[in-house]
């Protein structure tokens, strides 16, 4: 019992991350059952997993392009293109955040009578988000070269930066639902700092605008990272490597961020059935 | 149970000790998680010197009032919480079910044979080479590919059990009565029970009803407010534990509040443990 708080923080992040990785394909079909069990009683089902993205996004489509005809922010692109290609992995983010950090709370009588993995908890959360994710890549990317981009190899980048951002998620999933599982509040605190995270991570408008300093403070937020990552390899060709400062910056964030959450989890670990 | 050796021995409780803090508001069980003892908050005591070894192929059946302890200490022995002191060693897969946790009801019945399985640890061959038996020992006809939210709630259970007496561990806890479903299925219920036993299984049965126990278990542990008063063979303790229960149901709340029950209080003239 005592040996797990002397553990080193190294030791630890292998655990869990050993955890996960042995938990992995049960992870995703469970997922893929509680998506299903999502749309239980739907007459389209799983027919909707391809019906939302491609709703929302012929929405966007249309007032933007259609009725409000308005001008990029950047380059020869519309307006509803620059749009969706950060709106749409924001969503994600932001789902994926708020279902992840209430994963283990909203587990907790399956927790507290079945043997579950905990560190799998936040990580099937996530999984489910980037599912439905997933699919809105698939509609979008056509969707795009209809609308006159011209396919390029560089919006392969889109995967990296999916992968990046999947770390981000699973990292910060392991460390706010410990949190939460202990002190509930923090969705509520959570919640004010995800509308505000909406609008200064280049979402809907371009930092780019900003004096340089406000830019490097806004581009510290990793999501600014992705989200910008997105639109460049989408949209404009950037390579993934072409900032290399930034790539760099971004993953001793996301490293970092795992060793806290890591540290957390294992500590309120054994705490959790008997809280939640 | 006298040829019992040490090496069949399945599960060896020491002396354990399971304490819930319990804060007066949610501040103080929050400082009280982070900053352990320096925050006074009162202490529910769940489990207190509880010893006992359980072996392999017996089925032991848990009674107590509740309260006692009983979900406590089955939670524990399944691995899903840790004793705040004392040691436990557990030889082997052990799982505890609760018939209707992890079941969805948007589901179907073989779906959540699935669900439920991959939740408990099971690999999807694994499950595949179950999942004929449970189907047939839920018995639920074309039901099973029907989503669960149509079942009636006998259904509901026989599936859940269903899944629970054919998976393949070496410890089964069952927390819960075996009522459901007609007499075949607990005649049925009953075959499966004794399989287990004879596969050198050891099942762990935690229920309010006296006739079930006497039915089905080896052995019989009362709780009472997280001590174990008695462990012994079935009939002996069921008659002790039968008399405690009918003298409990006369007395008023506070007289309630203050027995402590002993074996020798309850034990019948003809009867030595």
């Amino acid at each position: 019992m005592n040996e797990k708080h002397h553990e080193s923080i190294f030791r630890i992040m292998f655990l869990v991350i050993q955890e996960v990785w042995r938990n992995r394909k049960r992870i995703l079909k469970l997922a893929l059952f509680e998506k299903k069990a999502k749309q239980g009683g739907m007459v389209l089902g799983s027919i909707w997993d391809f019906l939302n993205p491609a709703l929302q996004i012929f929405v966007y489509w249309f007032v933007f392009s259609v009725g409000l005809k308005m001008t990029s922010m950047r380059g020869e692109v519309p307006y509803s293109l620059w749009m969706m290609s950060g709106i749409l992995p924001w969503f994600w983010i932001n789902g994926s955040i708020v279902l992840a950090t209430n994963s283990i709370c909203v587990s907790s009588s399956i927790l507290q009578n079945i043997k579950f993995s905990l560190a799998s908890v936040p990580v099937k959360a996530v999984v489910i988000e980037w599912i439905n994710h997933l699919w809105t890549i698939c509609i979008l990317v056509p969707v795009m070269f209809l609308l006159g981009v011209h396919p390029r190899w560089s919006m392969l980048g889109v995967f990296y930066y999916m992968f990046a951002g999947g770390c981000f998620l699973v990292a910060f999933g392991i460390f706010s639902s410990a949190i939460n599982a202990v002190f509930r509040d923090f969705l509520q605190i959570l919640n004010p700092i995800l509308r505000l995270l909406f609008y200064v991570s280049s979402v809907i408008w371009s930092i780019d605008s900003l004096a340089p300093k406000m830019q490097t403070i806004l581009r510290l937020n990793p999501i600014t990272y992705i989200i910008e990552g997105y639109r460049n390899s989408l949209l404009y060709s950037v390579g993934i490597f072409e900032n290399i400062g930034s790539v760099i910056y971004f993953w001793i964030f996301v490293f970092a961020l795992y060793a806290i959450a890591c540290k957390i989890h294992w500590r309120l670990r054994k705490n959790f059935i008997d809280v939640i | 149970m006298e040829s019992q050796n040490s090496s069949d021995v399945i599960i060896r409780i020491n002396q354990i000790l399971k304490i819930y803090p319990l804060g007066d508001s949610e501040l103080k069980r929050l400082l009280d998680l982070l900053f352990p003892k320096h925050y006074s908050v009162a202490n529910y005591v769940a489990l207190q010197n509880v010893s006992c070894e359980f072996y392999r192929g017996e089925i032991v059946g848990l009674v107590g009032l509740n309260g006692s302890g009983k979900s406590t200490l089955s939670r524990i022995i399944a691995g899903i919480t840790s004793p705040t002191s004392g040691d436990i060693d557990v030889q082997g897969e052990c799982s505890m079910l609760s018939t209707n946790s992890g079941m969805n009801l948007q589901l179907t019945g073989r779906e959540n044979i699935y669900y439920k399985c991959l939740l408990l640890g099971f690999t999807n061959n694994q499950i595949r080479a179950m999942e004929n038996d449970i189907i047939e020992f839920a018995d639920i006809g074309v039901y099973i590919d029907q989503p669960m939210r149509t079942y009636s709630s006998g259904m509901r259970s026989r599936l859940g059990f269903a899944i629970s007496i054919n998976l393949n561990v070496d410890i089964l806890i069952i927390d819960e009565a075996l009522a459901v479903g007609d007499a075949n299925f607990a005649i049925r219920c009953k075959e499966k029970m004794m399989q287990f036993k004879q596969d050198k299984k050891t099942i762990l049965f935690v229920s309010h009803s006296i006739a079930q126990m006497r039915d089905f278990c080896d052995r019989i542990i009362w709780l009472h407010k997280g001590k174990i008063i008695g462990f012994g063979p079935t009939p002996e303790m069921l008659s002790i534990y039968g008399n405690f229960i009918q003298e409990f149901n006369h007395l008023g709340k506070e007289q309630r509040e203050l027995l402590t029950p002993t074996l020798m209080s309850y034990q019948p003239d003809d009867i030595k443990i």
